[in-house]
């Protein structure tokens, strides 16, 4: 049973609001100032990052306790794994992150590979990392757009800067364009490496837009960083401390944030060509949505270092190293009833697949069961533990900080 | 104070720059891309060279989806003829079994006599054709594996940058549609060889 | 100004003041449109200037909804109020030298109580339409109306005390010879200028003090039930608002009709005070567009701890400087 207590003028911001935070509690057993108010943040919301439902309960404007409900946008992408073969299936992972395409087939095809015992080529793994860096960009600065779209609204300052990372975003997504024939949703990555080769001219396009991005990134930076409203509304609002995210799960941005110092790419096994590179994971001990972007648009030049360190120095060889033998089922698992666990570093935290082969007599060409590990699932399963004593403004903004994609969360 | 001019400074300047978009659709590209995929089309295989052109200009009829054409039949000049080869597809429905999400659907003729096509010892072949073949473009998530696995590089992508229709009706795409997309862009970049080749592991070797 | 003098300007002023909120759309959305690498509207008509008639035409022809459990009378009479009572207004402003629909003693003091009184069609908009969404815009929206109105009165008695007299023709002739108070005497006037502005931004709801119809959060805020004209009436209010607390300031502050040549011409001087309107009105679309919004209780926070104590030392100063004898 918890009690809310008011010192001081709450009109003025300088609540401190003693709610003692339990996901679990009881509302009708909640003593109430005056009527509770049940504020459905409905699936149809500008800012709700997707269709996504959560039920506040709220006295006056403070939340007590919140309900997240998942599950709109669920499309059974883990049972079409089981009826897709290993070719076939990585068009559909693409829609999950649908924000990090690149980022969510590599996770897919690097459990594949565990699976079967794959490595790809040296030159996929190093277009891997490239375009998994690129996407990383793409993502944060897709981000960046609408966390500020969350606190200035559709029409207001948060627009423009949502239109200008909009318009650094379509560089990067014409850079994958030339390479893989897409905009989005490429269906480039495969069982060994890669389906299209770097185009002529695809290095100085890339080196280009590297430097678009570093100016650009450079202006937002003069945008918002020091700019008195944006920290009004973000610093001190939807702090998570180190505990929460370790129980929760929680490595990426997120964890960072609050102090977790881990990062796939340097820690997980070794997936891409991130050890020959001179690279920074940038951490923070504050948990404040502030902490979040400051972070993320450091991973952002840090990307933008990677991309440009790798750029020119692609080795030359075969992009795949599997026979796309031209029938449907062709790769089949050579490993007799086993699974298989990776883990990819995307822009929202540890995107894992963990699959497991078919392992009766006849080696079948699709998985028996695939599951997927969704950063931005345990992501929102923190909201439970961090809306209640808060605005319903900050909610917003702490919702949005955390970067949830509803595709990956739901499948 | 000054944090907030530099976020007014940084309108203005955007403001004083040129816009980015494009007033599709009276003017600009839907995509610039050299690899863009938009839609389908099955093709015929040309002759390739002046001897089997000649040949093929002796030969009264084709297969077309399966039933036999003269020339008269489809208003086509000797030269015309000459290069009317014939349809790639064999109706093998690789491309049917690897499409994620099921859009295609065909009806092969059997085995026939092909009027073109030789066998080793110079007497016809005998060889497949489809008389029936329906791509549901509504439900398409353009993910080129129908295009990689195809083993007669019959069907194929191709770069148009108008849409291929305006109504779900005409997202449909029958046999006749496919074949005559083929005419529509001609510098298509993706076919089944192509695409294999960029993948295959031993590229590079010598 | 004999009585059918001042119908007929106030009908005229009355109509400018709907055209100017009309194109002012077409200029906020190409400007933004600007600023954020998009041309904004160019189909309808040459560079889309007849945008706002295809705006109107299409919210006229939409279906008029009133949600089952709202309180009908309300829901209907708020958002033509919302627009009389901010023309209501226009009743005490002058345009041009002896061009005022209703000259008043106490002309000031009169703009800002109808000013005051916008807060309740938005209450009863919000109250009315039996949504949350709409009650929690409508709380915050009275408690920000309200609240504003202290700094903004403290800032407005700054020129009342300079000039010596309630009556804005007053205030503005006090101005004459470029002695505009928003420079002279050096010091409260600028201050003044500026809180005037902020506060006026804060009464009209804008960005970056519109959490009363956040968009992000409150999905159109009050006016989340209204579909059709009256949300147009909404959205014109809130245009007309905005020029009507330009047109304030440029009185007030910026020497009303006084420019280059308003002496010979009166006309000229209207030109001037439109031109004076217009270019704040600009402003205040250039800050809309840049900032994010604060929230409710940092709003509050601001008004209270930050505003009201300074316009109360503007008073104190002004005071101070009149009794020395320098205005």
């Amino acid at each position: 049973m918890a009690l809310a207590r008011w010192s001081g003028m709450p009109a003025l911001g300088d609540v401190p609001v003693q709610i003692d935070v339990d996901p679990y509690m009881d509302i009708d057993a909640y003593d109430a100032e005056g009527d509770l108010m049940v504020l459905n943040l409905g699936p149809q919301h500008p800012s709700t990052h997707g269709v996504f439902r959560v039920k506040l309960y709220l006295d006056g404007e403070v939340c007590i306790k919140a309900v997240p409900y998942l599950g709109y946008l669920h499309r059974g992408v883990e049972k079409l794994c089981e009826k897709l073969t290993y070719a076939n299936v990585i068009p559909i992972v693409d829609k999950n992150d649908y924000v990090a395409p690149m980022t969510s087939e590599w996770g897919l095809v690097a459990g594949f590979e565990k699976l079967i015992g794959v490595e790809p080529t040296p030159r996929a793994k190093v277009m891997r990392t490239i375009l998994g860096e690129l996407q990383r960009c793409a993502s944060h600065l897709l981000w960046i757009g609408t966390f500020t779209l969350d606190m200035g609204g559709a029409i207001g300052g948060g627009a423009t800067v949502f239109m200008h990372t909009f318009r650094e975003r379509e560089a990067i997504l014409d850079v994958f364009a030339e390479l893989t024939g897409c905009r989005f949703h490429y269906n480039h990555f495969t069982v060994g490496g890669q389906r299209h080769d770097v185009p002529a001219g695809w290095g100085a396009m890339v080196k280009a837009v590297c430097d678009l991005l570093e100016a650009r990134t450079e202006e937002y930076e003069s945008y918002l960083t020091d700019n008195t409203v944006f920290k009004a509304r973000t610093v001190g609002v939807g702090v998570i401390d180190r505990q929460l995210c370790l129980e929760h799960g929680l490595g990426g941005p997120i964890g960072r944030a609050s102090g977790v110092d881990f990062d796939l790419r340097r820690d997980g096994d070794d997936y891409g060509a991130y050890g020959t590179v001179d690279w920074k994971v940038h951490t923070h001990t504050d948990g404040d949505c502030y902490a979040r972007y400051l972070v993320r648009l450091n991973e952002l030049r840090t990307s933008i270092a990677i991309v440009r360190q790798l750029i020119d120095g692609i080795p030359e060889g075969p992009i795949c190293s599997l026979k796309q033998v031209k029938l449907p089922g062709a790769v089949k698992p050579k490993a007799k009833a086993s699974m298989a666990y990776a883990a990819i570093e995307t822009p929202r935290g540890e995107l894992g697949t963990w699959v497991m082969a078919n392992s009766e007599r006849k080696l079948m060409p699709h998985p028996y069961r695939c599951k997927l590990r969704p950063p931005s699932l345990h992501a929102v399963s923190l909201l439970p533990y961090i809306c209640p004593g808060n605005n319903v403004s900050d909610i917003v903004v702490t919702l949005g900080s955390l970067d949830p994609i509803m595709g990956e969360v739901d499948r | 104070m000054s944090s907030l001019w530099s976020a007014l400074e940084t309108g203005l300047r955007n403001l004083l720059r040129p816009t980015t978009t494009e007033p599709l659709p009276w003017k600009g590209t839907v995509s610039k891309a050299e690899r863009f995929r938009s839609t389908f089309a099955l093709v015929h295989t040309p002759p390739d060279s002046d001897e089997e052109r000649e040949r093929l200009r002796n030969i009264p009829t084709r297969l077309i989806r399966g039933e036999e054409k003269r020339r008269e039949d489809l208003g086509m000049s000797e030269d015309e003829w000459a290069n009317f080869g014939e349809e790639a597809c064999i109706g093998c429905r690789m491309c049917e079994k690897i499409c994620p999400s099921d859009i295609i659907s065909m009806e092969p003729t059997g085995r026939v006599e092909s009027p073109v096509k030789l066998d080793r010892k110079g007497g016809p072949a005998k060889r497949q054709y489809v008389s029936q073949f329906t791509l549901d473009l509504n439900a398409c998530i353009v993910c080129e594996l129908c295009i990689q696995v195809c083993p007669e590089d019959a069907i194929v992508m191709l770069k148009v940058q108008e849409p291929p229709g305006y109504s779900r009706e005409a997202l449909v795409l029958t046999i006749d549609k496919l074949y005559d997309n083929e005419a529509l862009d001609q510098n298509y970049w993706a076919n089944g060889s192509i695409l294999i080749d960029m993948q295959d592991p031993k590229k590079g070797e010598t | 100004m004999s009585l059918l003098g001042a119908g007929i300007l106030g009908f005229i002023a009355v109509n400018v003041a709907m055209l100017l909120a009309g194109w002012g759309v077409w200029y906020e959305r190409k400007f933004a449109g600007r600023m954020q690498s998009r041309p904004g509207p160019t189909e309808v008509g040459p560079i889309g200037l007849l945008q706002p008639i295809a705006d109107i035409l299409k919210l006229m022809q939409k279906e008029d909804t009133v949600p089952r459990d709202a309180d009908a009378g309300l829901f209907h009479l708020a958002p033509p109020l919302t627009v009389l009572v901010t023309l209501a207004v226009m009743a005490v402003t002058p345009f041009g030298p002896g061009l005022v629909v209703a000259d008043l003693e106490v002309g000031l003091l009169f703009a800002l109580a109808i000013g005051s009184v916008i807060v309740l069609p938005v209450w009863m908009a919000g109250w009315a339409s039996n949504n949350k969404y709409a009650l929690l815009g409508a709380m915050r929206s009275a408690a920000q109306g309200v609240a504003y109105e202290v700094p903004l009165l403290l800032a407005a008695a700054v020129p009342v005390i300079y000039a010596g007299s309630f009556r804005i023709s007053d205030i503005v002739e006090a101005q004459a010879g470029y002695h505009w108070y928003v420079g002279w005497p050096p010091g409260p006037g600028l201050v003044a200028f500026c809180l005037f502005f902020l506060c006026s931004l804060a009464e009209a709801n804008r960005i970056p003090f519109d959490i009363p119809e956040a968009e992000s959060e409150l999905v159109a805020g009050v006016s989340i039930e209204y579909s059709g004209m009256k949300f147009g009436l909404f959205y014109v209010a809130e245009y007309l608002h905005t020029i009507i607390a330009s047109l304030l300031a440029a009185l007030l502050f910026l020497g009303g009709w006084e420019g280059p040549g308003s002496d010979q011409a009166p006309w000229l001087g209207t030109v001037w005070l439109l031109a004076k309107t217009l270019g704040l009105f600009g402003f205040i679309f250039w800050a809309r567009w840049t900032f994010m919004r604060y929230r409710s209780d940092q709003l509050m926070r601001l008004c209270w701890v930050v505003f009201v104590p300074t316009g109360l030392a503007l008073v104190a100063s002004s005071a101070v400087l009149v009794w020395l004898g320098v205005v």
